[in-house]
């Protein structure tokens, strides 16, 4: 078992250095997540999304999220979490996650919570920019407590 | 407000708080962080009154939005001379 990997990135994520992260020979399991902006949203063509971050604040979240995913499915867990900042186009990666561990079921069962709490605890936010020029920063979680 | 030396200082029951905007925030107050003068002994939960009216917004427009450092969220009972230097941060949606 490995640290968790965590980063927040202005840079192209690499798929390959992410799975690397998580490679461990006694993990029979490996569940990668890609979340890629997509062409359309709510009726409006999309081009692209620019995400704004707070880095230190993001990676401190990721970074309980990825104790509390080894405290409920193993210790043994390899976990890793990148995610991007600034302007990320239709069809490229904006967050990263990969899990490897011994069987598969709690590689995707960590995996799912990774991103899921990520989306609603993490201090990320995303602006949509559409065809034609508007753009829009989309609703979210709250986090006031 | 006094004046010391020429400059322009903050009584002392009162404290100057910056506030970095992130987020739909940006748009509202480009020319970040938004600087405000608190009584000591406000709480944060009372300081989105102050941004409010500072960025020319309604206060319900911000009550979904967090106070934070660049490491933790702060307590919304927490006093506000306990840090000068904020974030506020509306409702996340990355991923």
């Amino acid at each position: 078992m490995s640290d968790p990997f965590l980063r927040v990135i202005a840079q192209s994520i690499n798929v390959p250095e992410v799975l690397r992260q998580v490679e461990d020979s006694d993990c029979g399991g490996r569940v990668f997540f890609l979340g890629v902006v997509r062409s359309e949203n709510g009726g409006e063509t999309v081009e692209a999304v620019t995400y704004d971050a707070v880095a230190p604040l993001a990676l401190k979240v990721f970074q309980k999220l990825a104790v509390q995913a080894r405290e409920r499915w193993g210790q043994n867990l390899n976990i890793a979490v990148v995610h991007r900042t600034g302007r990320v186009n239709v069809g490229e990666a904006g967050v990263a996650v990969a899990v490897s561990a011994p069987h598969r079921r709690q590689a995707f069962e960590a995996c799912a919570f990774l991103i899921d709490r990520i989306k609603v605890e993490a201090p990320i936010w995303k602006k949509e920019h559409y065809a034609g020029g508007p753009s829009r920063w989309l609703e979210g979680h709250s986090l006031v407590g | 407000m006094a004046i010391k030396g020429g400059d322009l200082t903050p009584p002392e029951d009162v404290v100057e708080i910056e506030v970095a905007l992130y987020g739909r925030l940006r748009d509202l107050a480009p020319a970040e962080p938004v600087k405000v003068l608190a009584p000591r002994g406000l709480k944060v939960r009372d300081l989105r009154k102050l941004i409010a009216a500072r960025i020319g917004v309604p206060e319900a427009q911000i009550l979904d939005c967090a106070f934070s450092t660049q490491e933790d969220i702060l307590s919304e009972d927490a006093p506000v001379e306990n840090c000068r230097e904020m974030l506020l941060l509306p409702p996340v949606s990355g991923g």
